[in-house]
């Protein structure tokens, strides 16, 4: 369905698009508010407030930009309200005196590939995967799995930023303003969480189980 | 020229094309003579084929009480 379509029969009342819209997009809510809440019932309430702020916002919404990146924008000022409250009922919990909010600081100053020399220069080069057919091989079930467990295991602001770019195809502009970074900001964010998945790719096939020649059913050897 | 580093930072803005035709002609020069930095840029590409590809998550219905919301927001004048 068209944007204009869809945000027009939304705004009419109509029932079967907001049913669609929910279907389309709950899930994909939910796996980009993980990155700011940790139990499920906070994941599910961030999802809940958004659908009720995009009910009562449809209204106001002029579709300048799109309707998902719209939504998305709702989901992350939530889920980050959301995820703040959760961290801190969890450190009042715990004791601590100063809480702090979950989602700062968990970056690395300085990621340098493995491998890679101090003078910028590989001392231990990448080797090659040398898959036979590795269009094929890397978008099995199987890999794709390997992808999102290691999409789940970036630190946050990688995450959202992963997740938002390369899964859901947003734009580096609106990635900027739903998020609140800068472009400079989001490139290096964006660099970091694709290299951490290649790393994650390249242990997989070093394992052995996208080898080539291997029977595991998974590879196909013939194009 | 450009060192390995270097290469491996602009991976992904030199295969969605982002980059400036004079630092993407220094790419080319430096993966002419690097092996390294080819299976790197070509295991990158892989990556980013293989991230566009990530199964969106299985839908689910609303809930009764959220159409129900949306039902009721509908009938509110607008202003």
């Amino acid at each position: 369905m068209h944007d204009r379509e869809l945000v027009d029969r939304l705004k009419a009342g109509d029932e079967a698009a907001f049913r669609w819209l929910v279907t389309e997009y709950g899930g994909r809510l939910a796996r980009l508010a993980r990155s700011f809440c940790r139990s499920h019932a906070v994941v599910e309430e961030a999802v809940q407030e958004t659908w009720m702020a995009v009910i009562e916002g449809l209204d106001g919404f002029e579709g300048r930009a799109p309707l998902r990146t719209w939504i998305f924008g709702i989901l992350v000022n939530q889920a980050r309200r959301l995820g703040v409250r959760e961290h801190r009922q969890a450190q009042l919990a715990a004791g601590a005196i100063h809480p702090t909010p979950a989602t700062v600081g968990n970056e690395a100053p300085d990621e340098r590939e493995p491998g890679m020399g101090p003078g910028g220069m590989w001392t231990e080069p990448p080797a090659p995967w040398g898959l036979e057919n590795p269009e094929s091989a890397l978008l099995t079930q199987e890999t794709l799995q390997v992808v999102e467990a290691a999409i789940a295991g970036l630190p946050e602001a990688q995450r959202e930023v992963v997740l938002l770019r390369d899964v859901e195809a947003l734009d580096a502009e609106s990635v900027c303003n739903i998020l609140g970074c800068s472009d400079t900001n989001q490139r290096v964010l964006l660099h970091r969480g694709r290299a951490r998945v290649r790393r994650a790719l390249d242990l997989y096939v070093k394992e052995g189980r996208l080898a080539p020649g291997t029977s595991s059913g998974q590879v196909r050897k013939k194009r | 020229m450009m060192n390995c580093e270097q290469v491996t930072r602009v991976a992904g803005d030199f295969i969605e094309r982002r980059l400036k035709l004079r630092q993407r002609l220094m790419v080319l020069v430096h993966i002419a003579m690097c092996k390294g930095c080819r299976t790197y840029i070509e295991q990158f590409r892989l990556t980013l084929l293989a991230l566009h590809a990530v199964p969106k998550p299985a839908p689910a219905a609303p809930s009764d009480a959220l159409v129900e919301r949306f039902r009721q927001q509908g009938r509110k004048p607008s202003l």
